[in-house]
């Protein structure tokens, strides 16, 4: 029986930001932009949409007096990525 | 990038690609520490073989070349710090392992006279190899744990020679470890259009 996989996370740019994010302690908004390729806008939507389930933190901060906007995955995230990554394999059938 | 839904196969490419980024932006500025120290270490190997060849009294200056470069170590990683948009897990993997063996290596220096000096660089070298060999091991960067191999084989060897000739070793051993793996590493960045 296959489980369904995690809407949030099955998504291209959700998922982008998430396979970067748990390679990462944190990443810095226009790093995740640069490397998504994203509008500003729209990832900052995803952001919110990843915040609000828990599987990301997004932190507000300055830097050299400019804000700066980090974002880091939280422990529920790892674990929802790991499921996704397990539950994607028995799709695939690589387990 | 759109937030289309995509099928099974394309999330796994998608994911092996992400997390590949991440990793090869981790070890873009790495190759300058590597370089940086392996350059210093094996000046000051040579320059050591040198002044005890020849009983030279500028022997005690050549402990000088480390200051330099902690000062550039300084100055490099506050540049970093501005520029860099991104923290990786291995940063700290880094920091702790070579700040810890930096440590070590002065204890060494410090209790040399109850070490003896015949023992100061092979405990040196073995220190190193084995730092090499935990963040090559666990970054999966083969030529710094290639390196790691090679400076445990010039631990051995280094027991069998005397002080001066234990020099040069440490300098063949610190162009395996660091220069060469920071080389490859920054040619590899270079071509893929990185700064450095």
């Amino acid at each position: 029986m296959l489980n369904e996989l995690d809407p949030l996370l099955h998504s291209q740019l959700r998922l982008s930001i998430m396979s970067l994010l748990v390679s990462l302690e944190e990443a810095e908004f226009v790093y995740l932009k640069e490397k998504t390729k994203a509008s500003a806008g729209n990832l900052s939507l995803q952001l919110d949409k990843l915040k609000e389930a828990g599987y990301v933190e997004v932190i507000k901060t300055f830097k050299n007096n400019y804000p700066l906007t980090k974002c880091k995955i939280t422990k529920k995230g790892i674990k929802a990525f790991e499921k996704y990554i397990n539950d994607i394999k028995g799709y695939l059938h690589l387990e | 990038m759109d937030t289309d839904n995509i099928n099974e196969k394309q999330s796994i490419e998608l994911i092996e690609s992400m997390i590949k980024t991440a990793r090869q932006d981790n070890y873009s500025s790495g190759a300058f520490y590597y370089i940086l120290w392996g350059i210093i270490v094996m000046v000051f190997s040579i320059l050591m073989f040198v002044a005890i060849q020849t009983h030279a009294e500028w022997q005690p200056w050549t402990f000088s070349l480390f200051a330099l470069g902690g000062l550039i170590s300084f100055l490099r990683s506050r540049r970093d710090d501005r520029v860099e948009k991104s923290k990786s897990w291995f940063d700290d993997l880094y920091m702790y392992v070579w700040s810890g063996t930096g440590i070590c290596i002065g204890f060494v220096w410090g209790f040399s006279m109850m070490l003896g000096l015949q023992n100061i660089i092979p405990v040196i070298l073995m220190l190193y190899a084995l730092a090499n060999f935990i963040t090559g091991g666990v970054t999966r960067y083969y030529p710094s744990l290639v390196g790691a191999i090679v400076c445990f084989a010039c631990v051995v060897v280094a027991f069998n020679l005397s002080f001066a000739y234990q020099n040069l070793v440490c300098a063949f051993a610190v162009l395996c470890t660091h220069v060469i793996p920071g080389l490859m590493m920054k040619k590899y960045y270079e071509r893929k259009g990185y700064a450095q």
